[in-house]
């Protein structure tokens, strides 16, 4: 990721959280360094898998708060390019919805402090397909050497987004979307 | 399928070292217990077209019984049968309702940008208040009258008085802005459930006090989602994942731990508080009930017919009783665990069950065609039924009846078998028959009292005594005096005098060593099925196909169908506390022993057809009734909770002649307002179109009329005193508290009240009075006419025969014979004319001065031949007032007293003046009195001025001058 795209998230990020006083707070942001999410839909007649690794977001550990932002374009690995262009066409409708954003506040206290492991639960609004869901999803937080690995598996119901899907593929698309988020987040230096 | 889920009891002190090492210690004893399942009576109520699609978010129930449904699109308001859109504000476009909250009549709704919509009540005009723009998760009030509002993402708002919402959030020290419920106990702190755990809140003046709790430390879970206080100021906080908690809020510590593992890790959406009962809904549609009192957490099912919501938001009390179960596709009302059904054990129906028994520790026993069963109903064992027996191992046995002695030996009676007596401990069984002194293969009844036990069979009755662990039967029959051998039930009373329930001969009792037979004459049939005995000492007895009689010393009271049973023929009576509970063919009805009021528990509340056994009833002594049914058994518990379940009734409107009015105080109406209508709804969820009601009008109905309608009208209503009564038809209480009375009055017309009566006699009176006044008047004026009338008629007789004049005109008559013949015949005539005048005129009381001035110049005429020009006349009357009116010999009278008083000579002429002045007849004459006068009765005038009076109502007018004499007569008008 680019500096310049670095900053302009950092930047983005702030005016999510509606917080000013950027200097104190650049140094309890984590932003990803690399992250990955990918998914599984597990129908009868077909098994989708796509994923992305530009999954792009941030933490502030103090605040507890965080925000992930996707470019539904993004997605790759389809079985075929007839699949992805269903995939984004009649499904996601991505030109209509370009991204995907999940953002809030987590429960539990983060202990910030080499070596850790901790299960969290992060709540937020899932901004998916246009449709805004409150969402509590379970993630595990690794810290280690000032970087914070965040595994996580979550479902995604179909009828909860309004996505909806013709009756002649409903044997090949799953009702319910297996979604795994693997990402490693660092620190922002301080400037 | 039962689960087994583990529950860890947590018992909390002060001293924080000494809890963890208890905490640790019970942690590792953890008690084993078991979630049952099974069905309670629900009543689903899916949304129709007004909401259909608009999801449920939140509902209360007000007083009057209607169901407040928030929405996604608008409030509705739900009366078991149609769904009715409370008026929305129109300047509101967010339809988005989050919370509902009733309290009294007040209704407020909170939406999900913020907005909190006020009804003082359902009918009126709502008022907006607007907080921050965040979802409205919560609303109270405290007793300040202070408003509450919890809101997801702007932590609290508080609005006091009038003044604006004050808000409060995580900068204000809330732990978190997220609030979800809010609970406020009864030393006014307001507790708040939160994304990050409990907070506590008071208002003190105008400053808020907020206190969090140690979350971190003592709570499994910080997401808190529900929160319920229960009876004993406990707080019950639920959470998103850490089960139920029960919280001392005085000592700060935790009791009670329901594990998220025994809630199958649901959600806790809502909690709800009802006694000693604690109900947990979770978002995945389970529905749970912990027992504070037994320490039991139960899991109800649904059947499919009246399914639970999937997904439950919120749990709240009804006012009918029970509780309704909220969620965002559907609305469940049920009566509680109060009346449970268990069909199905192990999956499978269980189908008749004929005996039951709970036992000393815990245990339930039912026999059921297939076999014999015991169920524990403690924590710390499993639920599953275990079967004891089957019937194939005894070669299809038929189980009749079950028995616990004193030693915890379970007596089994059965049909051709004799009796089995269990060692529930060892399993070791032994069958006792005729063989060992029994008086008969088949038992009907077992029953008994420490080392006594009684055995009811075919044969008689026989007594079994334990001696060193043998036991020996003694043979009781007719012979020895037991009235009948076929005995139905066997019933030790309270004071353990051992009571016998006849086919044939009533009740028997066993005294001194005999039997004793209650006779009394009143009960025809003396087949007794089932008998109990209340804490007066009444006994009640069920009667075969004629309901349930209560004996207590010679009073006899009959319980029929018109008393409110459901059928004539009962098959077991049970007393607890206060209630007798009478089990028949089509339901349960429950009798209040002090006020003989009957409760019915049947198809009213969904229980159909039970089809009981006959004495198929047990009691574990604490209030807990099971009774045998054909599908299944029944378990019952606090009748008198079961006894308040009652429809609302709700007056919603009066309407004389068509027009609403307020009903609030008595109603006072005219005489020809007489066609009044009420309008009414029944609240009864549990079959709200069957929801019958009794009405009477009283004063114009002799008795009940039933009804459906929610209307009636009454025409043509005559005046009275009226009371109209509503009572839900199932009611047979006259003196129940729930109906509903209203009463009114209709006025008499005016015409026919006291006052006016007493008026008009009164001007009668008057008018009579006045009537015989005014004849009385005129009778004296008649009178006074008359005699004015008589005194003329003398006076004029008197002038008629006036000696003098008649001497003086045959003088002056005689004197014209001799010098003037030809005058003399003319004098004669005007004499004549003069005296045919007088008698023509003497009854007429007014004539024209015409008719009088001939009669005065016939007169003077007469005067003038004895005068000559002594005597002079001017008459000057003009034409206009010839023909008006006057008393007869007025004038000639006057010209009399004229020659009576003065001299007329031809010196001294006297010269009488007669001429018309200001509407007066002037008659004067110049003055020259006689020297020597005659004697003057002044009768003339008198009698001139009184005929004015009376004739013409005027008076007249004598004027005496020096040389003049004026009489001024008034002339008066022809009418």
């Amino acid at each position: 990721m680019s500096l310049c795209c670095r900053i302009a998230f950092v930047f983005l990020f702030l005016f999510c959280f509606d917080e000013c006083n950027t200097l104190i707070a650049q140094q309890n942001i984590y932003l990803t360094e690399n992250a990955r999410v990918s998914f599984t839909s597990d129908a009868p007649l077909e098994l989708i898998k796509a994923g992305s690794d530009k999954l792009q977001g941030a933490v502030d550990v103090e605040k507890q708060t965080f925000i992930f932002i996707l470019n539904n374009a993004t997605f790759e690995g389809f079985n075929s390019p007839l699949q992805q262009e269903h995939f984004h066409e009649n499904y996601m409708e991505s030109g209509k919805f370009p991204r995907t954003t999940f953002s809030g506040k987590i429960i539990e206290p983060l202990i910030v402090q080499n070596g850790t492991e901790q299960m969290v639960r992060a709540k937020g609004i899932l901004d998916l397909h246009g449709v805004k869901q409150e969402r509590i999803i379970k993630a595990k937080i690794i810290y280690k050497d000032n970087l914070l690995i965040i595994n996580c598996l979550f479902t995604v119901l179909l009828d909860d987004h309004h996505l909806r899907i013709p009756k002649v593929v409903s044997k090949k698309i799953a009702p319910e979307i297996n979604v795994l988020i693997e990402a490693t987040l660092k620190k922002e230096p301080q400037k | 399928m039962k689960s087994v889920q583990s529950f860890q009891l947590k018992i909390a002190t002060q001293n924080l070292s000494f809890r963890r090492f208890l905490l640790t210690l019970l942690v590792l004893i953890s008690f084993q217990y078991f979630v049952t399942a099974n069905e309670l009576i629900f009543r689903t109520y899916e949304p129709d077209y007004h909401i259909e699609g608009k999801k449920i978010t939140s509902a209360n129930e007000n007083p009057q019984g209607f169901l407040i449904l928030g929405t996604r699109g608008g409030i509705y308001l739900f009366d078991g049968l149609q769904y009715s859109s409370l008026h929305f504000p129109d300047s509101l476009k967010n339809h988005d309702i989050t919370n509902i909250y009733c309290q009294g009549n007040s209704i407020w709704a909170g939406l999900s940008n913020g907005y909190l919509i006020h009804y003082e009540e359902y009918k009126s005009e709502p008022t907006i208040i607007i907080t921050g723009n965040s979802a409205i998760t919560d609303i109270l009030t405290d007793p300040e009258m202070n408003l509450w509002i919890a809101t997801y993402g702007e932590g609290l708002f508080i609005k006091q008085g009038d003044g604006l919402p004050q808000n409060y959030s995580a900068k204000d020290g809330l732990p978190d802005s997220f609030v979800y419920t809010l609970q406020i106990d009864s030393s006014g702190w307001v507790w708040a459930g939160t994304d990050a755990g409990l907070v506590r809140c008071r208002m003190n003046e105008n400053n808020i006090e907020i206190q969090v709790c140690k979350n971190k430390e003592m709570f499994p879970d910080l997401i808190i989602q529900a929160l319920v206080l229960d009876q004993k100021n406990q707080l019950w906080i639920g959470f998103n994942e850490g089960g139920v908690i029960c919280y001392d809020t005085q000592n700060e510590t935790i009791k009670i731990v329901i594990t998220s593992e025994s809630i199958n890790n649901g959600i806790v959406s809502s909690l709800l508080s009802i006694e000693e009962n604690i109900w947990i809904a979770t978002n995945d549609g389970s529905l749970y009930c912990y027992n504070q009192k037994s320490g039991l957490l139960e899991n109800f099912k649904a059947s499919k017919l009246n399914p639970l919501p999937s997904r439950m938001l919120k749990l709240c009390e009804s006012n009918i009783g029970g509780f309704w179960v909220v969620g965002d596709d559907k609305v469940t009302w049920s009566v509680g665990s109060d009346i449970e059904i268990f069909s199905k054990e192990n999956g499978k129906e269980i189908g008749e069950v004929h005996a039951l028994l709970a036992d000393s520790k815990n245990n339930l026993w039912y026999c059921n065609e297939l076999g014999l069963y015991c169920k524990s109903m403690n924590k710390s064992n499993n639920t599953y039924s275990k079967q004891v027996f089957s019937t194939k191992d005894f070669n299809k046995i038929f189980f009749t009846c079950l028995f616990e002695d004193a030693d915890g030996l379970i007596w089994i009676g059965t049909f051709d078998r004799g009796v089995i007596i269990l060692n529930p401990e060892t399993g070791s069984f032994h069958f006792y028959d005729e063989k060992n002194g029994l008086s008969n293969n088949n038992v009907l009844s077992i029953a008994g009292k420490n080392e006594e036990i009684w055995l009811s069979t075919f044969g008689g009755v026989s007594h079994a005594r334990k001696h060193s662990g043998r036991i020996e039967f003694e043979h009781l029959n007719q012979k020895t005096g037991l009235g009948n051998n076929y005995i139905y039930q066997i019933y030790i009373a309270p004071d353990k005098r051992a009571w016998f329930a006849t086919d044939g001969t009533g009740l028997s009792y066993f005294e001194n060593g005999r039997f004793e037979q209650l006779q009394d004459s009143r009960i025809v049939n003396k087949a007794v099925y089932s008998m109990t005995q209340d804490q007066s000492g009444a006994l009640w007895f069920a009667v075969a196909d004629e309901g349930v009689f209560r004996l207590q010393g010679d009073s006899l009271r009959q319980f029929g169908l018109a008393d409110g049973l459901g059928s004539l023929s009962v098959t077991s009576v049970a007393i607890s506390d206060n209630f007798v509970i009478v089990v028949n063919n089509h339901r349960i009805d429950l009798i209040d022993a002090r006020t003989g009021k009957v409760t019915q528990t049947g198809e009213n509340i969904d229980l159909h057809d039970i089809k009981a056994g006959l004495n198929a009833i047990t009691s574990n002594g604490k209030g807990n009734f099971w009774i045998g049914t054909q599908r299944g058994y029944i378990s019952l518990k606090n009748p008198s909770r079961i006894a308040k379940l009652k429809p609302i009734l709700n007056l919603t409107a009066v309407k004389v002649n068509l027009q609403a009015v307020s009903f609030d105080k008595n109603i006072v109406l005219a005489y020809n307002q007489n066609y009044i209508s009420f309008d009414f709804t029944g609240i009864w969820y549990p079959r709200p179109g069957d929801m019958r009601f009794k009405i009477k009008l009283e004063g114009q109905d002799l008795d009940w009329f039933y009804t459906r309608d929610h209307s009636v009208s009454y025409s043509n209503l005559a005046p009275g005193n009226y009371t109209f009564l509503l009572q839900d038809a199932s009611n047979t209480d006259a003196s129940d508290e729930k109906q509903i009375s209203l009463h009114f009055s209709i006025l008499k017309p005016f015409w026919k009240r006291w006052w006016f009566i007493t008026a008009t006699i009164v001007v009668i009176l008057l008018i009579i009075k006045f009537y015989f006044q005014i004849r009385l008047k005129k009778l004296k004026h008649e009178q006074q006419i008359s005699h004015e009338k008589m005194e003329f008629e003398y006076s004029n007789l008197r002038n008629q025969v006036n000696p003098h004049f008649l001497f003086n005109s045959f003088s002056t008559l005689i004197a014209l014979i001799e010098s003037d013949s030809k005058n003399a015949v003319s004098y004669v005539e005007k004499l004549s004319d003069y005296f045919r005048s007088i008698l023509q005129y003497r009854d007429t009381e007014l004539i024209s001065i015409f008719e009088e001035r001939q009669l005065l110049e016939n007169y003077i005429f007469l005067q003038q031949k004895r005068y000559s020009t002594g005597l002079q006349l001017l008459l000057n009357i003009p034409a206009e007032t010839q023909n008006k009116l006057i008393p007869p010999m007025t004038l000639q009278m006057l010209a009399e007293n004229c020659l009576k008083h003065n001299i007329a000579s031809k010196n001294k002429p006297l010269c009488i003046e007669v001429f018309v002045a200001d509407n007066y007849l002037v008659v004067s004459n110049n003055l020259q009195p006689k020297n020597n006068p005659e004697v003057s009765t002044s009768l003339g005038l008198k009698n001139i001025s009184e005929r004015y009076r009376l004739f013409a109502g005027k008076k007249i007018l004598i004027e005496k001058t020096q040389d003049k004499f004026i009489v001024k007569l008034p002339i008066i008008q022809r009418q």
